[in-house]
């Protein structure tokens, strides 16, 4: 989908149509862009950028706080559409998908055919454009579909692949950011055609297991199934961050913090039921230096008291007592409740694991601020 | 410019295969007829759901309205007036 979250405000909204709309976190506190609409777009407001900066860019664009619900109840209409046209639909995000029409009516030379039908129906139902890439991998098609945008349709072959994007920079690659384009360039590699030419050998020992992977999106290679979203898509870690409304080197804010993002994080592990072995700690302080640390445990766990305890405790090794920006803490290393666990760690935290229980039903019931934390109340 | 507001409102609807349609509401004394929804989304209050409306009143006025399903209450969430 084109700017989805700023589109979906214009639709709803239609006195937001043909304006810079910027879609961000509570605009009245700092945080970061996350869509912005292609009017503001003219003005250098992406994605990602700090709100500040985005002010500078855009005085005059309209800035309105994201509203998740909203986005996924149309995603998930979107969803019915794809699903009119193959039931293999992969929800890659809350605005991509994949769609496999291997045997369908729309295979083959149908495609582009299948895809302008969906597309219309898009527009004509929700008032939204969608950019569709159609190849012959999933990889190609995300490259594809990121060439005519707004409102594009592309359809290429493994040929049309190397004539289009050989030429371009390597940072034009889906999955290839800064750093490793930098690191790219260190031996030599400027274009995705000079990675695509480039001994495999020689990438596997500089990037590791990554260099096979760099080579074979520089050659458009790609054997990963669409994976349909009846089966669910593996998921690696669960996490969440928050930049906090100014710097601080307050002790208790940053721990009040942690504490918060523990209980989200432990609460969304039990909701989707997994269960994880590493927790991860993100700052981020005033310089825009950020740093990841990481600790496996013993065993693995969906409780708040743990994660939190693991989160603080690489909180003080790593806290150099500079005022902070951002914390995040997520947990990885998942894997599905109902598999064989080391049943120990369970059953030491019994009565903890009741408290978990009684909370989980009371926001089951009653929404997620029914019942808070004292320590982590702002 | 969006302004918002959170009180209570009467609202008339139908519903029709299973979905609400609001066709219009009174605050402050004042009638309003829906010309055009043009977004609805739901959101989950731990059991409960609040069914959100985005509306366009008769002279495009924009008006955010919300109904709960635990309390029963319609609310006004936010508005745009013209002029």
């Amino acid at each position: 989908m084109d700017a989805f979250f700023a589109s979906v405000e214009q639709v709803f909204n239609p006195r937001y149509k043909g304006k810079a709309l910027i879609v961000c976190g509570a605009p009245d506190r700092r945080g970061v862009v996350s869509t912005a609409s292609y009017e503001a777009r003219k003005h250098g407001v992406k994605a990602g950028m700090p709100l500040q900066e985005a002010r500078f860019l855009c005085p005059h664009g309209i800035y309105v706080e994201g509203n998740p619900e909203k986005y996924v109840h149309v995603s998930l209409k979107l969803l019915e559409i794809y699903k009119d046209f193959t039931p293999i639909v992969e929800p890659f995000s809350i605005d991509e998908a994949f769609l496999d029409l291997t045997g369908t009516i729309h295979e083959g030379e149908a495609a582009k055919k299948g895809a302008m039908l969906i597309k219309k129906r898009i527009r004509d139902e929700f008032s939204l454009t969608a950019s569709v890439g159609i190849a012959p991998n999933k990889y190609m098609a995300k490259m594809a579909s990121g060439l005519e945008k707004p409102d594009g349709l592309v359809q290429i072959d493994s040929e049309d692949y190397r004539k289009i994007f050989w030429k371009r920079k390597v940072e034009e690659l889906w999955g290839v950011g800064i750093k490793t384009a930098v690191a790219l360039r260190r031996i030599g590699i400027d274009t995705i055609g000079d990675l695509a030419k480039f001994p495999v050998n020689i990438l596997r020992a500089e990037f590791g297991i990554n260099g096979e992977k760099l080579s074979d999106m520089a050659n458009g290679k790609d054997d990963t199934p669409v994976v349909p979203y009846y089966e669910g898509v593996p998921v690696k870690s669960m996490g969440h961050e928050y930049t906090l409304s100014e710097d601080t080197d307050s002790l208790e804010k940053l721990e009040k913090n942690l504490l918060r993002l523990s209980d989200q994080v432990g609460r969304r592990l039990r909701q989707e039921g997994y269960f994880g072995d590493t927790v991860t700690l993100k700052l981020r302080n005033s310089a825009f230096v950020t740093i990841t640390r990481q600790k496996k445990l013993a065993g693995y766990t969906d409780e708040d008291r743990v994660i939190f305890g693991v989160a603080r405790g690489l909180f003080k090794e790593n806290w150099k007592g500079e005022k902070i920006r951002l914390v995040g803490v997520s947990v990885s290393g998942l894997v599905k409740k109902g598999l064989s666990l080391p049943e120990s760690l369970f059953k030491k935290d019994e009565k903890e694991r009741k408290v978990l229980e009684v909370i989980d039903s009371l926001r089951n019931k009653f929404g997620e601020n029914a019942i808070v934390r004292a320590g982590a109340m702002r | 410019m969006i302004e918002t507001i959170n009180e209570g409102i009467e609202v008339v609807s139908v519903c029709t295969n299973g979905k609400m349609h609001p066709l219009r509401l009174r605050w402050k004394g004042k009638v309003v007829n829906v010309k055009r929804v043009t977004g609805e989304w739901i959101k989950n209050e731990g059991e409960a759901k609040v069914y959100y409306y985005s509306i366009l009143g008769e002279n495009s006025d924009y008006f955010e309205i919300c109904y709960d399903s635990r309390t029963l209450i319609w609310t006004l969430c936010r508005v745009w007036l013209e002029g």
